[in-house]
C-alpha cells in the first residue's frame, strides 16, 4: 500500500482509518486529536488534527535553531463541505497550553492522504475559568474561524479549510526530507526571496544541537528565524485641533495572524494567536491622526506533523517586547456616519463589550513575509481610547457600530 | 451545532404575602428568552464638564438603546451610583425614522441641559424623537439595529451640584406579557458630571 510508505503513519491512527473506512457514510465523532472526517469523494478520510501551541511562557523560552512540540488537544470534528466544526472541552487542553489567564493558542490542521493536500488554520480561546469547563470567548475571529455558539458558553468552533489547495506531492516529500534527513529547517522550500530573508532580525545558523527528536506530541516545529514586528492596536481621529490618546494594557491579549506555506507555495494567513503580558502605556495626548502601535516578536518555524508525516511553514507571533510607537496619519479622515452628539468634557471607550479594535494589515511584517498579517486588541479597564471634548460640543462617530460598541471611534465637528 | 437559545427561568424568591392575599413570583428572565429585555450598552463612558457660571445644572447621557423581543413593561429604573447626584431622572428616548444614509446624528453621547426640550441657557442642543419617563414604558418588539430607523434609547440626566456625580450604570427591572418580572442591569457604561468630586483622568487634563 503506497499510502502507508508515504506516510510514517502511527498505529494509532491506523486503527482509527480502517475504523473510519468501515463506517464511512457515517458522519464520524471521535474524541480525540485525530480525528478522521469522511471525505467527499476521497478514499482514505481526510485527517483532522487539533493541537495546541505551548503557552507563551514556555514558547519565549525556545532558542533559536530550537524545537517545540505541537501538543495533542482531543477534540470532536465534524465536517460538512470545507467547514470543520471543531469542539475541544476546555478542560481537555493540556496544562502546558494554558497561559496564567486561561488562553489557548490552537492549531487545527485537515490532510487529504489522496491527494496529499494540507491546510491548518489557528484560533486563540480563552477559557472562563480551570473550573468552568466554559470558553469565556474568542479572542479574535478571523477570516476562516468563525465561532457557532454563544459567546460565554460555546465550545464550538467552525473553521473552514480546504485541503486540496497545496496538494503539491514533491515538495511535500521533499520537506519530510529536509526536516527528518538534513536537519537543516529545509530551506530550500522556503518561499521567501533573499531580500525578505535578509530582513528577518536573526536567522538559527547550522543544524541544531538541542533538536531532541521529540516526538510527543501532535507535531514538532523548529524554530527557524525571528524579528520584530510593529503591531497595530488602537487608532486616533480627532478634530478641530482636540485632544485624543490611547491607554494600552497588554494583559487584555492582543490577537495577530498566523501564516502558513506548504509545499513551496506563498505564505497566507490562516486565522490568528493570541499574545499577553503584563506591561502597558498611557500614549501621550495630541491632536493629530495616529495610530499606535506595540512591537511583537514572530518567529519562523518549520513543523512537522508526526500523525501524518507532512511538513510545513508557519509564521506566528511569540510574544510582546514591550516596545511602542504611535505613528501619525496622513490622508483622508475616515468617513463614519454612526454619529452621537458630545458636549464639553471627555468621552472614551473601554470595557471589553462591543467590537475589539481590529486591522486587517494591522501586522507590519510584510517586508520579512511579502504580506501583511491581521491585529485585533480588546477594549478594557486598561486599554481605553479617549477623545478631549471642547466648549461647543462635538460628535463622536463609530466605524462599525454606534461609538460606545465600535471597534474604532472618530471625533467630528 | 449552535447552542440553542433556551428559555431559562431562574426563580430568585417565591413568596407569597399573606398579608396582601396574593403571591408574587420574582424571576431573573434570561436575556435570550422570549419576552426578555435587552441593555445594548457600550463599553467605556463620559465626563460632562461644569457649564460656566452656574451653581446646578443639568448633564445628559446616551446610558444604551433597549431592545426586546415581545413587548417588555419597564417597573422600575435606578441608576447605580458611585456618587449620587441632586437628582435625576431616566428618559425613553423613541425615533422612528432615523435615516442612517442621511448621516444624521443617531443616538445623543452626552449634553448640558435636559430633555425634552434642551431648554437651558447652556444647553447647545436639539435631538429628534419622543421623551417620555422610562418607569412605565413598554418597549414593543424592537431590534438593537438602528438602520433599521426604530429604536429606543434610555438617557439619564443627572443634576449637579459643585460635587458632581457619577453613575456606573443602571438597573431595570421590568414585567413581560407572562407577568414575570426581571431585572438587567448595564454596568459598561461611565456618566460622570465633573465637579470637586473629581475623577482626575475622566474630568481634567483636555
Amino acid at each position: 500500500m503506497t499510502q502507508a510508505r508515504r506516510y510514517p503513519m502511527p498505529r494509532r491512527l491506523a486503527l482509527v482509518t480502517t475504523a473510519a473506512v468501515l463506517i464511512a457514510p457515517l458522519t464520524i465523532l471521535l474524541p480525540s486529536s485525530v480525528s478522521p472526517v469522511r471525505s467527499a469523494q476521497a478514499d482514505i478520510p481526510d485527517v483532522v488534527t487539533v493541537m495546541a501551541f505551548p503557552d507563551e511562557a514556555s514558547m519565549v523560552k525556545v532558542p533559536l535553531g530550537g524545537t517545540y512540540s505541537m501538543l495533542e488537544v482531543p477534540a470532536t470534528v465534524t465536517s460538512v463541505g470545507s467547514v470543520y466544526s471543531v469542539k475541544v472541552d476546555p478542560s481537555d487542553v493540556p496544562a502546558g497550553a494554558l497561559s496564567d489567564t486561561g488562553v489557548v493558542n490552537l492549531q487545527i490542521q485537515v490532510t487529504d492522504p489522496d491527494t496529499g493536500g494540507v491546510d491548518t488554520a489557528s484560533v486563540s480561546l480563552q477559557t472562563a475559568s480551570a473550573a468552568s469547563g466554559k470558553w469565556k470567548r474568542t479572542a479574535t475571529l478571523s477570516r476562516s474561524v468563525a465561532v457557532t455558539s454563544h459567546r460565554h458558553q460555546f465550545s464550538t468552533f467552525k473553521v473552514r479549510l480546504d485541503p486540496s489547495r497545496p496538494a503539491n506531492q514533491a515538495s511535500r516529500e521533499s520537506n519530510e526530507l529536509l526536516f527528518d534527513r538534513d536537519g537543516d529547517g529545509g530551506s530550500d522550500s522556503l518561499p521567501l526571496t533573499a531580500g525578505q530573508i535578509a530582513a528577518w532580525d536573526e536567522w538559527a545558523t547550522g543544524s541544531s544541537e538541542s533538536d531532541t527528536d521529540d516526538r510527543s506530541g501532535a507535531a514538532s516545529c523548529r524554530q527557524q528565524a525571528t524579528t520584530k514586528v510593529w503591531t497595530t492596536v488602537g487608532s486616533s481621529y480627532p478634530v478641530g485641533g482636540d485632544n485624543s490618546w490611547l491607554t494600552y494594557s497588554s494583559s487584555e491579549s492582543t490577537s495577530t495572524g498566523v501564516a502558513y506555506s506548504y509545499g513551496g507555495g506563498s505564505f497566507s494567513q490562516e486565522g490568528t494567536k493570541s499574545t499577553e503580558d503584563a506591561w502597558g502605556e498611557n500614549f501621550p495626548k495630541h491632536s493629530y491622526m495616529r495610530t499606535y502601535r506595540i512591537q511583537i516578536r514572530y518567529r519562523l518555524s518549520y513543523c512537522y506533523n508526526i500523525i501524518t508525516g507532512f511538513g510545513w511553514y508557519q509564521v506566528d507571533p511569540v510574544n510582546q517586547t514591550g516596545g511602542t510607537e504611535s505613528y501619525a496619519l496622513s490622508g483622508d479622515r475616515p468617513d463614519w456616519s454612526r454619529c452621537a452628539p458630545v458636549g464639553e468634557g471627555q468621552w472614551y471607550r473601554g470595557v471589553v463589550r462591543g467590537t475589539d479594535y481590529s486591522n486587517s494589515e494591522g501586522a507590519k511584517i510584510y517586508d520579512v513575509l511579502g504580506i501583511y498579517l491581521s491585529s485585533s486588541h480588546k477594549y478594557s479597564t486598561g486599554t481605553r481610547s479617549y477623545y478631549a471634548i471642547p466648549e461647543g460640543g462635538r460628535r463622536i462617530c463609530g466605524s462599525n457600530d454606534d461609538a460606545a460598541t465600535a471597534g474604532k471611534i472618530m471625533e467630528r465637528l | 451545532l449552535t447552542a440553542q437559545p433556551r428559555r431559562r427561568l431562574v426563580a430568585l424568591g417565591l413568596g407569597c404575602t399573606l398579608l396582601l392575599g396574593g403571591c408574587t413570583t420574582v424571576a431573573a428572565v434570561d436575556h435570550r428568552s422570549h419576552g426578555s429585555l435587552t441593555i445594548h450598552g457600550g463599553g467605556g463612558g463620559a465626563s460632562l464638564a461644569v457649564p460656566d457660571g452656574v451653581d446646578q445644572w443639568w448633564g445628559t447621557f446616551h446610558v444604551a438603546e433597549l431592545c426586546a423581543d415581545s413587548p417588555v413593561t419597564i417597573v422600575s429604573a435606578m441608576p447605580i451610583w458611585r456618587s449620587r447626584p441632586q437628582s435625576w431622572r431616566l428618559w425613553v428616548r423613541r425615533v422612528d425614522n432615523y435615516d442612517v444614509h442621511k448621516r444624521a446624528t443617531s443616538v445623543l453621547g452626552t449634553a448640558r441641559g435636559t430633555p425634552p426640550d434642551f431648554a437651558e441657557p447652556y444647553a447647545q442642543i436639539h435631538l429628534s424623537g419622543k421623551f417620555a419617563d422610562a418607569v412605565g414604558q413598554t418597549i414593543e418588539n424592537t431590534s438593537c439595529d438602528i438602520r433599521s430607523g426604530h429604536y429606543v434609547e434610555l438617557i439619564l440626566s443627572v443634576k449637579s451640584g459643585s460635587q458632581g456625580a457619577d453613575a456606573a450604570g443602571v438597573s431595570i427591572e421590568y414585567e413581560n406579557e407572562r407577568g414575570e418580572t426581571a431585572t438587567v442591569e448595564s454596568r459598561g457604561w461611565r456618566m460622570v458630571t465633573c465637579g470637586s468630586r473629581h475623577i482626575k483622568w475622566l474630568c481634567s487634563g483636555s
